[in-house]
C-alpha cells in the first residue's frame, strides 16, 4: 500500500520540477538569446523486498536538457546587435573563464572595446578582445563575422562550436560554461542589427502547463485513494477482531 | 515551491518592460529623444547534484544534472542612439544633427549637459539657450541689431545687422561625440551627462570626419517608433498573463497537496 503512495509522491516531486523549469521558461520569454530547458522524466524500478517478483514503478528525472534550437531573428536596426544564423556561440571573457552565449546584444565601453551589457568584454576567433576605432563610428559587419570601419576590417567577431551543445552548463545571464572544446566556427553567418530572441514557445509552454497541473491532479488522486484503502482496511481488521 | 517565485520575477520584468515602453510612447513627440529597451537576462540556476551520478547497474554515467533556473532579471534598459527623422521648421534657431554628435550645454552648476535637442531660443542678454534657458556652448552674444541668423553645416553661426549688406561671423557651434553613446546618463530635460561608461567627450566641429551636419532650421524628432512600441506592449502583456498563469497553476498544485489529508 505505501508502494502507491511512494509511487504517486515520486511523481508529484518530478511535477513540480517540471513546473519550476516550465516556470523559468515563461519568465525568459522575452530574454534574447534564451534557450528552453526541459526535464527529462525516467523510470526508476524499486525492488520490494517482501515480493521477488514484482518491482515498483517510480519516476525521477535524472537530466534536464537546453532546447538549442534557433529562437527567431527580431530586427533592431541598431547597429550592436548582432545574430548568429546558424550554430554556435558567441564567446564572452569572465573572471571564471571564456563563457557563451546567443545573446549577442553589445556595447562598447569608454574605451572602444566591444562589450556585453554587464561589460564582459567579447572575443574574437583568436580569444583575443575586439577594439574598435573610436573616430570611426559603428562599425559594419560581414557576414562571416568581420566588422569594417570605413571599409577596412578592423576585428572578427568570434563565433565558436561544439561537438555536443548539451555539455554547456547554464550559468545565468544568458551564459553558459563549458566543460568541453569550443571550436571557431568554421563558416558563421552572422546578422547585424538583429538580435535573437527567446525561443521559448510561449503557447507550448502554457499547455505544458495544463497538462503538469493535470498529472499533478492524478497523482494526487492515487495517493488520495491509497490513504482512503490503507484506512478502510484498517477500519474492517479492527471491526473483525 | 520555486516556481511561484520564479513566475513573480517573470512578471516584474515585464512591469519593468511596459514602463520603459511606456516613457518611450510618453516620449513620442519629445524633440531629440531616443528610445529605450529593457533588457533581460536569466537569473542563476540552481544544479542539483545529480550530474555524474550512475544511472543503471551497468554503471552509466548521467552526463548532465537537473538544472532549475530562478527567473529573470532586467539586466540592463539600453538607449538605442539611432538617428530620429528631422521635420522642417523654417525656425532659425531650431538645429538638427544628422549624424554622429550632440549639442554641448553649460548647466547652472558649471559642469556641461549634452543634448540632441535642438530647439534653442535667445535669452534677453543675446544668448543662444535652450528651453530652460541654459546656453549652448561654446557661448556667444548674438549682437542686438542682428536680423537675421545663418548657421552653416559646419556649425558656423553668422549674423546679418540691420542695414548692413553682409553677414558676419559671431561663433561657431561645436559638437561632441562618445565612444560609447548609449552610456550616458539622462538626468531629463531632453539632457544626459557624461559617465565612465560613456568615455571622454571628443569635441570637434560638424561636418568633420565622426561628426554630423548640423541643418538649420529642422528638429530631430523622438526616434520612437509607435506601432513597434505598441506591438512590444502588446507582447508585454501576453508575457505578464501567461507569468500570471503560472502563479495559478502552481497555486492550485499547492491546494490539492493541502487537501490530501480531509
Amino acid at each position: 500500500m505505501e508502494n502507491a503512495i511512494t509511487a504517486g509522491l515520486s511523481r508529484q516531486i518530478v511535477l513540480m520540477r517540471a513546473l519550476e523549469a516550465t516556470a523559468n521558461n515563461v519568465a525568459n520569454q522575452t530574454t534574447a538569446g534564451f534557450k528552453a530547458e526541459h526535464v527529462a522524466f525516467r523510470e526508476y524500478l524499486a525492488r520490494v523486498p517482501a515480493d521477488r517478483d514484482s518491482d515498483v514503478s517510480l519516476v525521477f528525472d535524472p537530466d534536464s536538457y537546453a532546447d538549442f534550437s534557433p529562437g527567431g531573428l527580431e530586427q533592431t536596426h541598431n547597429a550592436l546587435d548582432f545574430a548568429i544564423d546558424g550554430d554556435g556561440f558567441f564567446a564572452v571573457e569572465s573572471v571564471e573563464g571564456v563563457l557563451y552565449t546567443r545573446d549577442g546584444r553589445f556595447s562598447t565601453n569608454e574605451v572602444g572595446e566591444l562589450v556585453t551589457r554587464d561589460g564582459g568584454r567579447v572575443l574574437d576567433p583568436a580569444g583575443a578582445p575586439i577594439l574598435l576605432d573610436v573616430e570611426a563610428g559603428p562599425p559594419l559587419l560581414s557576414p562571416d563575422g568581420a566588422l569594417l570601419q570605413n571599409g577596412v576590417p578592423v576585428a572578427a567577431l568570434g563565433v565558436f562550436e561544439f561537438d555536443d551543445p548539451r555539455a554547456l552548463e547554464r550559468r545565468g545571464d544568458n551564459r553558459f560554461r563549458t566543460t568541453g572544446e569550443a571550436k571557431p566556427a568554421a563558416a558563421p553567418r552572422l546578422s547585424q542589427g538583429f538580435i535573437e530572441t527567446s525561443n521559448v514557445e510561449a503557447v507550448a509552454a502554457m499547455t505544458d502547463l495544463v497538462e503538469i497541473n493535470r498529472a499533478y491532479e492524478q497523482a494526487a488522486r492515487v495517493v488520495e485513494t491509497a490513504d482512503e484503502l490503507a484506512r478502510e482496511a484498517v477500519r474492517r481488521l479492527s471491526e473483525n477482531a | 515551491m520555486k516556481s511561484l517565485s520564479i513566475a513573480a520575477t517573470g512578471m516584474l520584468a515585464q512591469q519593468r518592460n511596459v514602463e520603459v515602453i511606456s516613457n518611450n510612447i510618453a516620449n513620442l513627440n519629445t524633440v531629440g529623444f531616443k528610445r529605450q529597451r529593457a533588457e533581460f537576462q536569466d537569473l542563476m540556476y540552481q544544479t542539483l547534484e545529480r550530474a555524474g551520478a550512475i544511472s543503471s547497474a551497468t554503471g552509466a554515467i548521467v552526463p548532465n544534472g537537473v538544472q532549475i533556473g530562478a527567473g529573470v532579471k532586467t539586466g540592463s534598459v539600453y538607449r538605442i542612439i539611432e538617428q530620429g527623422n528631422v521635420t522642417q521648421t523654417g525656425n532659425d534657431l531650431d538645429l538638427a544633427v544628422s549624424g554622429r554628435g550632440l549639442f554641448r550645454i553649460d548647466m547652472p552648476d558649471g559642469t556641461e549637459a549634452f543634448t540632441r535637442a535642438g530647439n534653442f531660443s535667445i535669452s534677453g542678454d543675446g544668448r543662444i539657450v535652450t528651453q530652460d534657458g541654459y546656453e549652448l556652448l561654446p557661448g556667444f552674444a548674438v549682437p542686438d541689431d542682428a536680423v537675421d541668423i545663418t548657421i552653416s553645416e559646419d556649425g558656423v553661426v553668422e549674423a546679418r545687422i540691420a542695414g548692413q549688406e553682409d553677414a558676419r561671423e559671431i561663433g561657431r557651434i561645436e559638437l561632441v561625440t562618445f565612444f560609447n553613446e548609449s552610456g550616458l546618463e539622462a538626468i531629463g530635460d531632453n539632457l544626459l551627462l557624461q559617465t565612465t561608461a560613456s568615455g571622454e567627450p571628443v569635441t570637434g566641429n560638424a561636418g568633420d570626419p565622426g561628426f554630423g551636419r548640423i541643418l538649420q532650421g529642422f528638429i530631430e524628432n523622438s526616434n520612437v517608433d509607435p506601432v513597434q512600441e505598441i506591438t512590444a506592449l502588446i507582447a508585454a502583456q501576453r508575457a505578464y498573463e501567461m507569468n500570471a498563469r503560472v502563479i495559478e497553476s502552481s497555486d492550485e498544485m499547492l491546494a490539492q497537496s493541502a487537501n490530501l489529508r480531509r
